[in-house]
């Protein structure tokens, strides 16, 4: 099965849980097509990720590079975005707390 | 010259991008600023500039637009070259769903596909007839990536089938 079928079926829009259970069955499977792995690591509580990604309206996209981009490049790409898409400043707020809570954990994790 | 699957991805990707810079990969012509800037409007590829240690990062579009992260320590004939490879991405429709690629084992064909037409935007067809030595030179200094994978192993790869490649655009297009 691969991704794309996958997101086919997908609806756009789902609630962190079932993203999340969705999410832990597509980690089990190990897509390999065209020499490219695709695949997805991280083993920890990535909920503010998972909000970030929803707040950027493109969750899959870079949930899948969470594991594999730094979280501080994550974090400098999601603030830049906000600021060239003119973001309200409470969206902006909450962003950059959703930003601090992963670079914590980031931190923690070492 | 006998044509492969890749080979026809990447004159396809060149003969997308004529319709926007008829120039584009023939004779003497090197690629503009300005033309990758149209290239990249053209595919609704909106950049973003960011301090942050990777390189680039390419999505899957969304808010109207793909968007492509540069680094600003980016030097600029290498943002110039990144761009041009990520719209070879666009182009061949890689980047419509996320993707994160790893380098394991040979290099995937996709990234080879738009090394080779980035790379012939750039580097002129004098410069190919000097054959693969002048050639990997010459991309050493108009695609100047820090990245270890780049330097010792895809340049020296790339030289030779970027003057095959040269070879079928002019035959075929």
């Amino acid at each position: 099965m691969t991704i794309r079928r996958w997101q086919d079926e997908l609806p756009s829009r789902l609630t962190t849980d079932n993203r999340k259970r969705l999410l832990a069955f597509m980690e089990a499977i190990d897509v390999a097509s065209r020499g490219v792995v695709r695949e997805r690591k991280p083993a920890y509580d990535d909920s503010a990720e998972m909000e970030l990604l929803d707040m950027l309206g493109m969750p899959e996209a870079l949930r899948r590079m969470s594991g594999h981009v730094p979280a501080a490049d994550l974090a400098a790409a999601a603030m830049q975005l906000a600021v060239d898409d003119g973001w309200s400043a409470e969206r902006r707020d909450r962003l950059a707390q959703l930003c601090f809570e992963m670079l914590e954990r980031a931190k923690d994790r070492g | 010259v006998r044509r492969t699957a890749a080979d026809r991805r990447v004159l396809d990707a060149v003969k997308y991008a004529r319709m926007l810079i008829p120039d584009y990969a023939r004779g003497a012509h090197r690629v503009t600023r300005a033309e990758v800037g149209e290239l990249c409007a053209y595919n609704r590829i909106r950049i973003h500039r960011v301090a942050m240690r990777t390189p680039a990062i390419l999505t899957p579009p969304f808010g109207g637009a793909h968007r492509l992260f540069l680094a600003t320590w980016l030097h600029t004939g290498a943002e110039l070259y990144v761009q041009l490879h990520e719209n070879g991405h666009v182009i061949c429709g890689d980047a419509d769903e996320p993707t994160v690629l790893h380098f394991d084992g040979p290099l995937p064909e996709a990234e080879e596909v738009a090394d080779l037409f980035a790379l012939s935007g750039i580097v002129t067809a004098s410069e190919c007839a000097e054959g693969p030595a002048y050639v990997e030179q010459r991309i050493r200094e108009l695609a100047p990536l820090e990245d270890r994978g780049w330097q010792v192993y895809r340049v020296p790869a790339l030289a030779p089938k970027l003057i095959r490649m040269k070879r079928l655009i002019d035959e075929w297009l």
